[in-house]
C-alpha cells in the first residue's frame, strides 16, 4: 500500500463530506413542510404526501441518480449542463432524505406526549408559541439520535455519487483501482468511511446521552 | 411427595456465606441450616438480603466466600464451580420468584415439560404426562394447551410451582411470591404452598404474609442488614421477640396488614 | 407517457429478467446473511470481553463500509475468479449479516432478565437458556426491522450494475445507452423497484399489527 495510494483517495474525502452535508441539509429542511402536508387535516393532502414519502423511499437511491443525472438528456441533451454531477446528486440525496427525515419528524412527534399540547393551550399560549417553545425543543431532542444515524447512512450512501462521477471518496477509488489494476484503493476507501462512520456514531451516542440527562 | 419422608437430616446448610457487590457488604458472615421436610419463613425489613441469601442457595448469585451444601453434596464458592455441579444443584432446588418468569412463547404445558427433556433428559410424552399431573394438583389442568399472557397472576404463579416441581427437587425456595398479587389470588397460591408443605416438602420461604409464617412455618428467620438477627419457633417470634429491631419490624408490617 | 409505454412493450422482457435476477440475488444473500446475523448478535451479547470486542469490530467495519466498496474489495479482491452474480451475493451476505446482527441483538436484549433467570434457576444450560428462551423472543421482536431491512437489501441489489450483473438497473442501464430513453428506462425501473418494495413494505405494516395484537 504506497502513501500515493492513500493520498489519491483522500481527496475525495471533502467531496463526500460537502455532498452528504449539503444533501442531508436540504432534506431535513424539505422535510419540514412533508411533515406538515403528511400530518394535514385535509385527506387529499396526506395521500399525497403518503405516496410522496413511500414512492421515494421505496426506489433506490441509485435509480434517482440516474434519472435526475441521464433522463433529462433525453429531452433536450443540452440539459445535461444543467443538471450536472454535483447538483443532480444533491438534488437526489435531498429528495430522498426529506422523505426519511419526514418520517423521522412525525415518529419524534407522536413521542410527545398529547398532555403537553393540551397543558400549553390550557396556559393560554399561542398555537406558533406552544409549537415553538414547547413541542418544537422536545421533539429535536427525540428525533436527534434517529436523525443522526441517518446522516451516517447517508455519509456511506453518497458512496453511490461515484457512478454519475461526482469527485468523493469512491470515485478516486475507482479511477485509482482501474490505473493500477489493483483492489487496494477500494480496502483505503473501505477505511476512510469507517473511520468517517466510527466518530460520528460515537458522538451521536453521547449526544443522545447528554440529553438524555438533560430531560432526565 | 408419595414418599414418607426418611429421617430428618440437613437438607440445607449455608456456612459463612459472605456476598458483597463491589466493596457493599450485602451478607455478612450468615450461617444457617435447615431440615429436611422443614418449612422456613425468612422475613426482615427490605434491603434485609433475603433475596440475596436465597439466589445464594441455588448459585444464581456466588457468595464472595463460605460454603453451601445442599442434599449432602457441598460446593465451596471460591473453588470453580462446573456447569454439571451447577445444573445439578439446582435441579435439587427448585426456585419460585415474584414475578413468576413462565416462559411467554410457550404454552403452559411446553413451560413445565421443555426444562425436564432438557435438564432431565426424560422423553417429550414422560414430560408433558409429569407436568399434567401437576398442573391437576395446581387445579390448572384446563389451562396446559394456552399461553401463560391468558392465565391470571395467581394461575401463573401456580404455574411456576408446577414448573419447578416437575424437576422434582428436594428443596423450594419462595421469593415473596405473592408479593405481585392481588390478595385473593396471593390465597390460592399460599393455598398451594400450605399443602406442598403439608406433604413433607423442604421450603424456604422469604415472605411479608406474617399469618403463613406463623401458621405454616416451623422456623422464623429474621434479617437485618445482611446478617440474622434472630431466629426461632414461629410462636417464639411472634409472642415475645426478643430483638428491639424485630418488635420493631414486626410492628410495622402488622399494622399495615 | 405514450413513449414510456412503447419502451415497456419492447424491453420488457428484458426487464423482467432483470428483475428476477435483483430478487434472486436478494433471496440468496438474506438466506446466507441473515443466519450470519445471529451469529454475530450472540457473540456481541458474549459476556467474553474479548471475543465481544472483536465481534463489535467486525460488525462496525461491516456497517461502516457501504456496499458499493463492499462489491468492489469482493469483486476485485478474492483472487479466484468468480462470477458477478456470486461476488455481489457474497458482498450483500456480509453487509447483510453486520446489519442484522445489531437489529438482532436489539431483540435478544428485550428479552426479560427474569426468564433468562428462570431457566438458570431450573438448572438448563446456558446454551438451552439461548437457544429455548432468548433466540425464539428475541428474533420474533427483531421481525419487522428485519423485514425492512430486507426491503433495503433488494434495493441494495440494484448496487450489482457496477460488477455487471445483469440484474434491473443493469438492464435498463444497458438498453437506455443504447436508445438514449434515459428517462423512460430508469422512470421503468423505478416504478418496477416501487411496486416490490411497496407491496412490502405494506404487508411489513400488517405483520407489525398482528404482532403487536399477539404480546
Ligand atoms: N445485583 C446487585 N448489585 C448491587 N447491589 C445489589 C444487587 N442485588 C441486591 N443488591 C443490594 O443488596 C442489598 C440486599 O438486597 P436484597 O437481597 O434484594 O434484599 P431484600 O430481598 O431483603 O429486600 C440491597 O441493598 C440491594 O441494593
Ligand atoms: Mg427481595
Amino acid at each position: 500500500m504506497t502513501v500515493d495510494t492513500w493520498q489519491i483517495v483522500a481527496q475525495g474525502i471533502l467531496g463526500t463530506l460537502q455532498l452528504t452535508a449539503v444533501g442531508f441539509a436540504l432534506g431535513a429542511l424539505l422535510g419540514l413542510p412533508l411533515l406538515v402536508l403528511r400530518i394535514s387535516a385535509a385527506w387529499p393532502l396526506r395521500a399525497l404526501a403518503r405516496t410522496y414519502i413511500e414512492v421515494t423511499r421505496g426506489v433506490p437511491l441509485i435509480i434517482w441518480l440516474f434519472l435526475i443525472y441521464n433522463g433529462p438528456t433525453q429531452i433536450d441533451p443540452a440539459l445535461g449542463s444543467v443538471f450536472t454531477s454535483w447538483r443532480s446528486a444533491v438534488l437526489a440525496i435531498a429528495l430522498v432524505s426529506a422523505a426519511y427525515m419526514a418520517e423521522i419528524y412525525r415518529g419524534a412527534l407522536r413521542a410527545v406526549k398529547q398532555g403537553q399540547f393540551e397543558a400549553s393551550r390550557a396556559l393560554g399560549m399561542s398555537r406558533l408559541d406552544t409549537a415553538t417553545r414547547v413541542i418544537g425543543p422536545q421533539m429535536v431532542r427525540v428525533a436527534i439520535p434517529s436523525s443522526a444515524s441517518y446522516a451516517i447512512g447517508l455519509l456511506k450512501d453518497s458512496s453511490l455519487a461515484s457512478t454519475i462521477g461526482v469527485f468523493e471518496i469512491t470515485y478516486y477509488a475507482s479511477v485509482a483501482s482501474s490505473n493500477t489494476a489493483s483492489v487496494t484503493p477500494f480496502f483505503v476507501a473501505g477505511i476512510y468511511y469507517v473511520a468517517l462512520t466510527f466518530p460520528s456514531a460515537w458522538a451521536a451516542r453521547s449526544l443522545e446521552g447528554y440529553l438524555m440527562k438533560r430531560t432526565a | 411427595m408419595t414418599t414418607s419422608p426418611a429421617l430428618p437430616h440437613d437438607a440445607i446448610v449455608l456456612q459463612n456465606v459472605e456476598k458483597q457487590f463491589g466493596d457493599h457488604v450485602v451478607l455478612n458472615n450468615v450461617s444457617m441450616s435447615v431440615s429436611s421436610g422443614e418449612v422456613v419463613a425468612l422475613i426482615g425489613p427490605s434491603g434485609a438480603g433475603k433475596s440475596t441469601l436465597l439466589r445464594c442457595i441455588n448459585l444464581l448469585e456466588r457468595p464472595t466466600s463460605g460454603s453451601i451444601t445442599v442434599e449432602g453434596v457441598t460446593i465451596q464458592v471460591d473453588h470453580s464451580i462446573k456447569a454439571k455441579e451447577l445444573a445439578a444443584l439446582r435441579s435439587r432446588v427448585g426456585m419460585v420468584f415474584q414475578s413468576f418468569n413462565l416462559f411467554p412463547h410457550l404454552t403452559v404445558l411446553r413451560n413445565i415439560s421443555l426444562p425436564q427433556q432438557r435438564v432431565l433428559g426424560r422423553s417429550q410424552a414422560e414430560a408433558e404426562e409429569r407436568a399434567m399431573t401437576l398442573l391437576e394438583r395446581v387445579g390448572l389442568a384446563d389451562k396446559a394447551k394456552q399461553y401463560p399472557g391468558r392465565c391470571s397472576g395467581g394461575q401463573q404463579q401456580r404455574i411456576a410451582i408446577a414448573r419447578a416441581l416437575a424437576l422434582d427437587p428436594k428443596v423450594m425456595l419462595f421469593d415473596e411470591p405473592t408479593s405481585a398479587l392481588d390478595p385473593e389470588l396471593g390465597l390460592e397460591v399460599l393455598a398451594v404452598m400450605r399443602e406442598l408443605a403439608d406433604e413433607g416438602m423442604t421450603m424456604v420461604v422469604v415472605t411479608h404474609e406474617m399469618q403463613f409464617a406463623r401458621d405454616v412455618s416451623d422456623h422464623v428467620v429474621v434479617m437485618s442488614d445482611g446478617a440474622i438477627l434472630e431466629e426461632g419457633k414461629p410462636h417464639e417470634i411472634f409472642a415475645s421477640p426478643s430483638q428491639p429491631r424485630t418488635r420493631a419490624f414486626l410492628r410495622a408490617v402488622l399494622d399495615r396488614q | 407517457m405514450t413513449e414510456i409505454w412503447n419502451d415497456w412493450l419492447t424491453h420488457h422482457d428484458q426487464l423482467l429478467g432483470g428483475l428476477w435476477v435483483s430478487l434472486r440475488l436478494a433471496f440468496m444473500a438474506l438466506l446466507l446473511g441473515l443466519p450470519a446475523g445471529l451469529v454475530l448478535a450472540v457473540g456481541a451479547s458474549s459476556r467474553r470481553r474479548v471475543l465481544r470486542g472483536f465481534i463489535v469490530v467486525v460488525i462496525e467495519i461491516g456497517r461502516g463500509t457501504p456496499a458499493l466498496v463492499m462489491l468492489q474489495v469482493v469483486y476485485n479482491g478474492i483472487p479466484v475468479t468468480l462470477t458477478g452474480f456470486v461476488c455481489a451475493y457474497i458482498a450483500l451476505a456480509l453487509t447483510t449479516a453486520a446489519y442484522t446482527s445489531e437489529i438482532i441483538r436489539g431483540g435478544l436484549q428485550s428479552v426479560p432478565g427474569g426468564e433468562i433467570e428462570a431457566g438458570r434457576a431450573l438448572g438448563m444450560s446456558s446454551f438451552d437458556v439461548l437457544r429455548d428462551i432468548v433466540i425464539p423472543q428475541g428474533l420474533r421482536i427483531a421481525i419487522p426491522p428485519l423485514m425492512g431491512f430486507c426491503i433495503l437489501m433488494f434495493q441494495a441489489t440494484s448496487l450489482a450494475f457496477i460488477i455487471a450483473v445483469p440484474e434491473l438497473t443493469s438492464q435498463a442501464r444497458s438498453i437506455a445507452n443504447n436508445t438514449f430513453h434515459y428517462l423512460n428506462l430508469f422512470v421503468i425501473a423505478g416504478v418496477l423497484y416501487a411496486i416490490v418494495t411497496v407491496s412490502a413494505s405494506l404487508v411489513t405494516e400488517q405483520v407489525e399489527k398482528k404482532l403487536q395484537r399477539h404480546v
